[in-house]
């Protein structure tokens, strides 16, 4: 199997299988341009980020295999808690799925921040996306 | 009033929270691609929470208050209401107009529309549009759409399964359909009574009726008369013609003339012609 080199923002190096990093539309584009030989550089992802994308995609693709003995019950149950992630870590979640350009990843997390601003009332939606830059400032 | 902190404080700041390892990010900065993505199946007050976060929020969203706009004409052409004539070219027009701003409600009034004029593919295409943006009416339409020719009912069943577990009634319905019958996944008659009973407590009348079915053969569930009897009860009462013909012959089974009759009636009055005799049956015995 061809490993592909993944470097994260800080520079940790993420050696995985080619099969899973073509999953990231983005990834699969830098490939056909600079080949396979050197490290593909990441510099808008995070170590923690990119480890989480990496699982997520693995996951995915085992229960896509046939033999797969995951049920329907626990692709969701995994999905449900792979989101289950402080507003600041999903915010970067659907940042990394967008410019990694991994559809169905974009499409979870998307959903989930749609679902958090669904449930809440306004004054609350706004509460929960100022907050974090106001502990910044 | 808060003051400004420098620049150099909120970098370095910033660089402290990077240290700990959960550096803050900064909504405002969302991509406004990305923000649509996540806000494309919003109702309007939903929107409005979210385009009242930041100002970079509002300009983000300003297309999909526009696209709200639009399904609101769209209906109204539809219907011919609210003093515009009836002009289903106006109402498609509307709702593409819509929908090419990323609202869902929009793709799903497009996508029926061009269902209904025969152009199927792309209707389609807009209910995968919208379900993809994570909407569970559009999850449910798409389903039902692959369920026709040309048939994918395994992709049926996930895109059910999807919008069952968002809790979309009419998807649960399909989905028990789907895993009674076997199409598109394995048969499965425990699963397919539990979604029936879901999509029973969520309203459907089909659904309760077959939930009924499930306890009264005991297929999928331990038999059980009495829950079939406050089943088939339910869902003759929220107007399912079979069940109000079955509710009626419980009733007179268990010598409630009266009650049978009333139910009786309201079969036959839906259609059900297999109620007309034991009815003409009850009624002669009414005391005069």
């Amino acid at each position: 199997m061809v490993k592909v080199t993944l470097k994260s923002a800080e520079g940790d190096v993420f050696e995985v299988d080619e099969e899973l990093a073509l999953e990231s539309l983005m990834v699969k584009n830098m490939i056909e341009d600079v080949g396979l030989d050197s490290a593909i550089s990441l510099p808008n992802v995070s170590s923690t980020i990119l480890a989480k994308v990496i699982e997520y995609i693995k996951f995915h693709m085992d229960a896509q295999k046939d033999g797969s003995k995951k049920t329907s019950e626990e692709i969701k149950a995994f999905d449900d808690d792979f989101v289950n992630v402080g507003i600041p870590t999903l915010f970067e979640m659907v940042l990394a799925s967008n410019y990694l350009n991994v559809k169905s990843l974009l499409s979870l997390t998307c959903n989930t921040v749609a679902n958090m601003i669904k449930t809440k009332p306004p004054a609350e939606v706004k509460e929960m996306f100022t907050s974090a830059k106001q502990a910044k400032a | 009033a808060q003051q400004q902190p420098s620049s150099r404080g909120a970098s370095l700041v910033k660089q402290q929270a990077r240290e700990q390892g959960q550096e803050d990010v900064d909504f405002s900065q969302l991509p406004f691609d990305v923000l649509r993505r996540i806000s494309g199946g919003f109702s309007l007050p939903n929107l409005w929470a979210a385009s009242m976060v930041c100002k970079s929020w509002y300009q983000a969203l300003s297309s999909l208050r526009e696209a709200v706009t639009f399904v609101k004409w769209g209906k109204m052409y539809k219907h011919g209401r609210g003093g515009v004539p009836q002009d289903t070219g106006m109402a498609l027009d509307s709702f593409l107009k819509g929908a090419a701003r990323g609202c869902a409600a929009a793709m799903i009034d497009a996508g029926l529309l061009l269902w209904e004029q025969g152009r199927r593919e792309e209707g389609i295409q807009w209910y995968r549009k919208a379900a993809e943006l994570g909407d569970a009416a559009g999850q449910c339409n798409l389903g039902l759409a692959l369920l026709q020719e040309p048939v994918d009912a395994s992709e049926a069943v996930k895109w059910f399964q999807r919008a069952s577990d968002a809790g979309h009634v009419r998807a649960q319905y399909s989905l028990a359909l789907c895993l009674q019958q076997g199409r598109g996944v394995e048969p499965n008659p425990g699963k397919a009574a539990r979604w029936y009973l879901r999509a029973a407590e969520g309203g459907s009348s089909r659904a309760m009726y077959n939930t009924a079915l499930c306890f009264l053969s005991g297929e999928g569930f331990a038999r059980n008369y009495h829950h079939a009897r406050h089943w088939m009860r339910r869902a003759a009462l929220a107007g399912h013609r079979k069940a109000q013909f079955e509710h009626g012959l419980t009733l007179f089974a268990e010598g409630d003339g009266g009650l049978a009759l009333a139910f009786l009636e309201l079969a036959t009055r839906a259609g059900e012609t297999a109620a007309i005799h034991i009815r003409d049956a009850l009624v002669q015995q009414l005391p005069a």
